[in-house]
């Protein structure tokens, strides 16, 4: 398959292409040192620890805690971070607030977790950040112990307040934990700012870097014990049956995936370097998307205009969405339909029958590509 | 000749931070695996030379490095 042939608009899903600075980092690390890090004492491992410490320093500096390389915890994904968090933070009676825009990767652990004695509420969001700030508000109770939201929605791009939802978590002591799939790479996040405990993302999507990665950045202020999802050797104290306590190892048993580990770091260079470039590529190119599909009869959009990450979601009267990313498939064009992995957005916005088209463009799409897809898309109807 | 001693740390990055916080002070440091018998096995230390001991401990106190409290010398 020939893949410059194709426009890809599914960068929500997973960023594509990856800058050149990531694969030629990768490439080297893989040919140079594959020698296990943190485990053995020799040159090769020395050396391939420091390749991982030097991308707790990036993600560290990143997110707004410079020098505090130990509390960047490296996952395999999103999901495994957030899992981490929410089982390793919640007990018994606890209770938690999360969004009705949250990702299955959220909902799935905490209804799951009902049985061992979580309870949760979901806040409704709106357009008006204080009406959502006031409806996370009338949730929380006594045994609130955490408000756990995505900074953007997967399916509209609908940014929440998270610096407002933190503030709000501070006055109540309430930990405040953060999904941040669809932002880490494309807006600002600063942990101590923002007042946030614990933000989980995915390497793979706008911080550039590759599959199975992803991070946990824990706030230095955070005084309460993270227990593992996985237990086994973490390279020290190993004559000890007990997991020594001490982050980040202890919530990272098992060899780290220290090729993946270097892209990521060089992924996150790529967004410090292009910064202000992925800002207003992004906004550029999902404006244009956005007006022009505004003008299009039978289309219902259901993303907002504005305070928007870069994501559309639409659908096409009467016509099951993933027909059309077929149809749009045939064109070489790639999109994601169906109902992407969030039943909560799904069923708020009454679109759980047909499913949603959603088109998220990347950095490395230019103008063409979207009016590639806009003209096959007008085709579509004909 | 040069007299060194070993600092041990918690686990491998704070070894590693130890390592760029000495540095970053003029502390020339590497980064070593523990004797064995040293800790409860396969601990981390910075090894630095014994005139620097006192300061490095200050220093890697005063950055959040988390020692075990032992030092020995090589």
């Amino acid at each position: 398959m020939d893949y410059k042939k194709t426009v890809y608009l599914d960068n929500a899903a997973s960023s594509f292409p990856k800058p050149r600075s990531v694969i030629e980092r990768m490439n080297r690390v893989l040919n140079e040192n594959t020698a296990n890090p943190g485990r053995s004492g020799h040159r090769l491992s020395l050396s391939a620890s420091q390749i991982v410490f030097d991308a707790r320093t990036v993600v560290a500096d990143f997110f707004g805690i410079s020098g505090h390389e130990e509390n960047v915890v490296f996952t395999y994904n999103a999901t495994y971070a957030i899992n981490t968090v929410l089982r390793g933070l919640l007990r018994r009676g606890d209770h938690v607030i999360i969004s009705d825009i949250e990702h299955n990767s959220v909902l799935r652990p905490l209804v799951a977790m009902k049985k061992d004695g979580i309870s949760f509420d979901i806040a409704e969001t709106f357009e008006s950040d204080d009406l959502t700030v006031s409806s996370f508000s009338s949730h929380i109770r006594n045994n609130t112990k955490m408000i756990f939201v995505s900074h953007a929605s997967n399916v509209s791009g609908a940014i929440l307040p998270l610096k407002a939802l933190g503030d709000l978590c501070k006055k109540n002591g309430i930990l405040f934990c953060v999904d941040a799939s669809q932002t880490a790479g494309h807006l600002p996040i600063n942990i101590r700012e923002m007042n946030i405990s614990a933000l989980c993302a995915p390497g793979h999507k706008s911080l550039m870097g590759p599959q199975g990665t992803g991070v946990i950045v824990i706030s230095p202020e955070l005084n309460t014990e993270i227990s593992p999802l996985v237990y086994g050797g973490t390279g020290t104290d190993s004559l000890l049956d007990i997991q020594p306590y001490v982050l980040p190892e202890y919530l990272e048993s098992g060899t780290l995936n220290t090729v993946g580990i270097a892209g990521l770091a060089e992924g996150i260079r790529f967004c410090m370097n292009e910064k202000n470039a992925i800002s207003s590529k992004i906004s550029s190119l999902f404006s244009y998307a956005y007006s022009e599909l505004e003008k299009i009869p039978h289309i219902r959009l259901f993303s907002p205009k504005t305070d928007n990450v870069g994501i559309i979601s639409f659908s096409v009267d009467g016509i099951d969405s993933e027909q059309i990313t077929r149809f749009l498939d045939s064109e070489g064009i790639c999109v994601r339909g169906g109902f992407h992995c969030s039943a909560l957005f799904h069923k708020k916005a009454l679109s759980d029958r047909f499913g949603l088209v959603r088109v998220s463009p990347g950095v490395f799409n230019t103008k063409k590509d979207i009016f590639t897809f806009i003209i096959s898309i007008k085709r579509l109807k004909k | 000749m040069k007299k060194y001693k070993c600092i041990v740390v918690k686990s491998q990055t704070y070894a590693k931070k130890a390592e760029k916080v000495l540095s970053h002070n003029g502390i020339s440091s590497s980064v070593l695996h523990c004797k064995a018998g040293s800790v409860s096995g396969c601990g981390r230390c910075v090894k630095v030379e014994e005139k620097d001991v006192d300061r490095s401990v200050d220093i890697l106190k005063k950055e959040g490095v988390i020692l075990t409290g032992e030092i020995y010398g090589l």
